[in-house]
């Protein structure tokens, strides 16, 4: 039996990968995406856009092509995503799951924003989910930052008290987990690491606050990252976020299950990543090769905030946005943490693949080619 | 320490700074529209006040002020100087006021370093100029100064001068930096009692050479680039970072000196600042301060000091000295 998959956030940062892992899928069917309109935009065009661009040549979008996908104009901020209700019995006959990867992943934007989106969003998608009458599983794609400011070895289980949190984002998506949780839904939440980009060709679909690092660093922006003995930046990429997914979604799950996919314990240390970055933009960066631009140094807290508000006081705009993006999400460097993997690891079949270093270097190559045509651009909602 | 037996000891015998009279508190510059920033946030950044020449006190006095103070803190008389090097990071402050109409093009070979050869009385010297180092010219004008000294062992005291004035009515803040008109004078002489040469470093970066289109990239690689340099000298001369006494620094950002410390492993209370706040005077601000622990006597003999200083070019510069 083929099952139907009703998805959010196919156009966001992970969700061309998503669509093209789901299509290989033999056990999956039809695809229904909800997709926000976008200014007339054609929603499948868009959809086909993504995975257009990650093709290997298997096929896999001829079978988009041929109707495998069904998008649905909708926007986690509506009530039932704001499908209309011709479309909604039609889910309700038919979804068997829900893969719900939909966010607004803005480590910088407003509380009530990333609570529209990433908390109520999920409280709709859930709403709809408890009306398939062949519902097997819930999805929900999460994020390791959930852990906030916890260190350590952090396990794979719902933590019901609520730590503290570098953004508003870690808390809204803790708080999406809550929901899903308390749900009573059959619901597997798929917490993810940082996603790098494409294995293939470095392949970036949005970009997100890492490959903003990158482009900043390739500048020579970054002069310090703030972290801890022991800090690790885990990263994966983005093909293996997908594929884990897709592979989660046709087995059953009873009650909660949690999983990590993550690197874990093979995680680069914050100093090796520096020390790779560095070593790749010195092979393909002009003012890299020439021994122009010094790495970023790890500091402190104290030190960090020092730096902070000093090129924040500068008003500078440039520096400015820089140092009020990176502090939305790299002081959760300063928390040394290390993820379990080994409930993701035995749904997997085996190690995740966790050496991100190929994939980072083909995304550090297209993202950075050239550190001066850094481009202003505004973070968007995955939706 | 770093020193190797055959090597002359050479060291800086005289150093006096001298601060153009007039000054102007931040709310006058504001008003006066020489500020980009607000007082308020300068204020933030440990800047008070402008000094600034005049019509009466311009580039040629403050060098000779600054200059005959050298001299004298050395115990030299003029013509026991044998090479005068001029330093300025300002293009304009190479040249003497003019009286001639600036279409003449002689005026442009109206050197401010024959001038004060002249002015002094400097008849044994050799006279050369640096320029295009931003705040760091007067560190490279002692580097010479020094490779002089070891190359040519009849020379025994290089006189180095550094001197920046503002055009009149320019704006004063430069990239954050509350600028102040000033001249410094060092002498290197070969057997210097004190403030002797241990090592220098200097690392330049043509990637920065635009401070207009580069402001950013600027204030972000000058961190892990000072940090390079400072741990390059460091190690190159056995010293730990505890073991550096005495910072002396330049008069820009304090935040900026506590991060550099904070990076480099030097103990922030290592920061030399004493006296009252002068802003930042381009390539005197070091020499000021430099005065000032000379004079103070609080340092003790033998203590190590760090001399550290960025120019725009860029240039990042370090010097170490046992006072």
């Amino acid at each position: 039996m083929a099952f139907t998959v009703l998805m959010t956030g196919a156009t966001g940062a992970l969700g061309p990968h998503l669509l093209t892992e789901l299509l290989r899928s033999e056990s999956i069917g039809r695809i229904y995406a909800v997709v926000r309109p976008s200014n007339g935009a054609d929603p499948l065009g868009r959809l086909w856009k993504g995975v257009a661009a990650l093709s290997d040549g298997s096929g896999t979008e001829t079978r988009a092509g041929a109707g495998a996908v069904v998008p649905l104009d909708g926007d986690l901020r509506l009530p039932r995503l704001g499908i209309d209700d011709h479309r909604l019995t039609d889910l309700e006959r038919e979804v068997d799951v829900v893969v719900h990867a939909g966010a607004d992943t803005r480590f910088g934007a407003p509380a009530a924003e990333l609570y529209d989106t990433n908390v109520h969003g999920t409280g709709e998608v859930l709403q709809i989910a408890r009306r398939c009458a062949r519902l097997r599983q819930v999805l929900l794609v999460s994020t390791a930052c959930v852990a906030g400011t916890r260190t350590g070895s952090i396990a794979e289980c719902l933590e019901r008290r609520e730590p503290r949190f570098v953004n508003e984002y870690e808390r809204t998506k803790w708080q999406s987990e809550q929901l899903a949780a308390a749900s009573g839904l059959p619901v597997r939440i798929a917490r993810l690491s940082t996603c790098v980009g494409g294995e293939r060709s470095g392949y970036v679909h949005r970009a997100g606050a890492i490959h903003h690092a990158l482009r900043w660093l390739a500048r020579g922006l970054v002069p310090m990252l703030p972290g801890a003995p022991g800090s690790r930046m885990d990263l994966i990429s983005s093909d293996v976020a997908a594929g884990w997914i897709a592979r989660a979604a046709t087995r059953a799950v009873e009650g909660v299950d949690v999983c990590h996919i993550a690197a874990g314990t093979r995680a680069l240390a914050l100093e090796d990543l520096i020390g790779f970055v560095a070593g790749r933009l010195r092979q393909q960066h002009a003012a890299w090769i020439a021994g122009q631009i010094e790495p970023p140094v790890v500091v402190g807290a104290e030190t960090f905030e020092l730096f902070r508000r000093s090129a924040l006081s500068t008003g500078d705009s440039i520096l400015a946005r820089v140092v009020e993006s990176a502090s939305a999400f790299l002081p959760g460097l300063l928390y040394p943490k290390v993820y379990e993997t080994s409930l993701a690891e035995r749904l997997w079949g085996g190690p995740l693949p966790a050496d991100c270093r190929p994939t980072l270097a083909k995304v550090i190559d297209v993202m950075c080619a050239d550190g001066r045509s850094v481009r202003r651009e505004t973070e968007e909602t995955h939706v | 320490m770093g020193m190797k037996a055959s090597q002359p000891r050479i060291g800086l015998s005289g150093v006096a700074g001298i601060l153009a009279p007039g000054t102007r508190n931040l709310s006058d510059l504001a008003a006066a529209g020489a500020l980009s920033s607000s007082p308020a946030t300068l204020m933030e950044f440990g800047f008070e006040l402008a000094h600034m020449a005049d019509a009466t006190t311009g580039v040629e006095e403050l060098a000779f002020q600054a200059a005959t103070a050298a001299m004298a803190d050395a115990g030299l008389q003029p013509h026991e100087i044998d090479v005068l090097i001029w330093a300025s990071a300002r293009p304009e402050n190479h040249l003497c006021r003019a009286a001639a109409p600036a279409s003449d093009v002689l005026n442009g070979f109206r050197y401010g370093s024959a001038w004060l050869q002249h002015a002094l009385d400097l008849r044994e010297a050799e006279v050369m100029a640096l320029a295009q180092q931003g705040c760091s010219t007067m560190f490279s004008a002692l580097r010479v100064a020094r490779s002089i000294l070891e190359a040519e062992p009849k020379r025994r005291h290089v006189l180095c001068v550094g001197v920046d004035v503002l055009p009149p009515g320019a704006p004063r803040e430069i990239m954050f930096n509350v600028i102040s008109d000033a001249a410094s004078a060092v002498v290197v002489s070969r057997d210097a009692p004190a403030e002797t040469w241990i090592g220098y470093r200097q690392i330049s970066r043509g990637y920065y050479w635009d401070p207009s289109a580069s402001g950013p990239e600027i204030v972000a690689g000058y961190f892990p680039t000072a940090k390079a340099l400072i741990d390059d000298l460091l190690a190159e001369h056995g010293l730990e970072p505890t073991q550096i006494d005495a910072v002396v620094p330049t008069g820009v950002s304090r935040a900026s000196w506590e991060i550099l410390l904070d990076l480099t492993g030097i103990p922030r209370d290592r920061l030399f600042v004493e006296g009252p706040a002068f802003g930042h005077t381009m390539t005197s601000d070091t020499f000021l301060y430099l005065q000032q622990l000379r004079a103070g006597g609080r340092v003790p003999r033998g203590s190590k000091l760090l001399l550290f200083t960025f120019g725009f070019g860029s240039s990042w510069c370090g010097l170490l000295l046992e006072h």
